[in-house]
């Protein structure tokens, strides 16, 4: 009796730690992004950015000029969709996040953002989303909040632009579990994705925003509330 | 206390008071006078039925991301900052006029149609760009020449609902034009021009 016992106590020991090992595991793989949506692997950035938690992920950004936009890019595909009313200047900026892809162009009538997730969409559409904003003195008055992306699972996500202040390198969004770090660029507002704090009920979102200089120093936080609006 | 020491202290109140109003403007039309309930269901929506709930909105002002409205044939929170969602102020943003209008559901996967109240603050999921490419279930896109009432146009930035057809090929558009015009009806030669795309509501009993 004491034999089998001591076997069965043992074995239940096994199997629980087993189990535990297994759920951290899962949980270091699946909570924190390894890859970008592009495939490519995700990385911190180079610098630690002041009371950022860990971890942290950089997205990419990428630089096109409006007058030589290669066939295949992101940009392409933007012009192409979301944005075909657009005559773009100057120059193209994509990026590529954990859960998102987008493309922000600039034109005499305003700011187009072209949205993508890796979630279904209606009608299989190459983009799941996008925005246009009027510049009033050169600048935005709204954030143009989208939320017709999905994740994968299916849960809405929000986006919207974030117009970075003068001395801005960095900007940091919270996430559920890791913050996603986008660096400013060519002077065009920050396309930014979340997937928490999306209401579809209100038509809302809400982002929660730090903001950073060139050595990673904190420069302003701030909760950035949005609406479908226009 | 002499006499311009008292002026003084008043100027410098006020100053401070409306230092700090400036910087926190709000009306209280949407707090004192909105809800936020369930719409209503309904199977059965007509484009003249339409019309009179579009009619109710008319003079009731332009709110951004709005709205809720009374039908006291006036704008009570005239003025308010541009493109600002928090002013709390009466009346739709275009965008959310149309969507009330067509009594959509905020999921975007369900065309049915849903009542919802003067006093019910709603905007709806969909921006001016959104519909002109005819996003959701309910909206769908059709050629200009095939726009007949309340249907609508929509540009990357304004759409306008069809109230009647002129003669002449121009349209009188009831809309949500901006703060400073509110909503209601203007000739427009929205269907004319290229920057427009027509809209249709799906599912119009008559």
């Amino acid at each position: 009796m004491e034999g089998r016992s001591f076997c069965r106590l043992s074995l239940s020991l096994l199997l629980a730690l087993l189990l535990a090992l297994l759920s951290t595991a899962c949980e270091s793989n699946g909570s924190v992004p390894t890859t970008l949506m592009d495939g490519s692997r995700a990385s911190p950035p180079g610098i630690e950015l002041e009371e950022v938690p860990d971890p942290v992920v950089l997205t990419k950004a990428r630089i096109v000029r409006a007058e030589a936009v290669p066939a295949e890019s992101l940009a392409a595909a933007c012009l192409r969709g979301v944005a075909r009313a657009a005559h773009p200047k100057g120059s193209i900026v994509e990026r590529i996040g954990a859960n998102s892809e987008t493309v922000t162009l600039r034109d005499e009538s305003g700011l187009y953002a072209c949205d993508d997730s890796p979630g279904p969409r209606e009608a299989n559409r190459r983009w799941c989303g996008g925005a246009f904003g009027q510049l009033r003195d050169g600048h935005l008055r709204d954030p143009r909040l989208s939320i017709s992306c999905k994740t994968r699972d299916g849960d809405l996500m929000g986006f919207v632009w974030i117009a970075p202040g003068a001395n801005t390198q960095y900007v940091a969004v919270a996430q559920d579990t890791f913050s996603e770090v986008y660096e400013a660029a060519e002077d065009l507002p920050i396309r930014v994705a979340t997937t928490s704090d999306v209401e579809i009920e209100g038509s809302r979102a809400a982002f929660d925003v730090s903001e950073h200089d060139v050595s990673g120093t904190l420069l302003r936080r701030y909760r950035l509330e949005s609406a479908v609006a226009g | 206390m002499s006499r311009s020491a008292v002026l003084g202290i008043f100027c410098l109140a006020f100053t401070l008071a409306a230092a700090g109003t400036a910087g926190a403007y709000h009306t209280r039309f949407v707090a004192d006078n909105c809800n936020y309930a369930a719409p209503t269901p309904t199977s059965y929506i007509t484009r003249d039925g339409s019309i009179s709930v579009a009619l109710r909105a008319r003079y009731e002002g332009y709110q951004w991301a709005g709205g809720c409205w009374n039908h006291n044939d006036r704008d009570d929170s005239p003025g308010d900052p541009t493109e600002n969602p928090g002013t709390g102020g009466e009346g739709g943003d275009c965008s959310g006029f149309t969507f009330k209008v067509w009594r959509e559901s905020e999921n975007e996967g369900n065309a049915g149609f849903y009542q919802w109240g003067m006093f019910r603050n709603v905007h709806g999921p969909y921006d001016t760009q959104r519909f002109k490419r005819g996003d959701g279930a309910p909206n769908i896109t059709l050629s200009k020449a095939s726009a007949i009432k309340m249907d609508a146009f929509s540009s990357e930035n304004h759409i306008g609902m069809i109230y009647a057809k002129n003669a002449d090929g121009t349209d009188q558009i009831i809309e949500a034009k901006g703060e400073a015009y509110g909503t209601n009806i203007w000739t427009r030669t929205y269907r004319g021009d290229s920057s427009y795309a027509g809209v249709r509501r799906t599912g119009w009993s008559s």
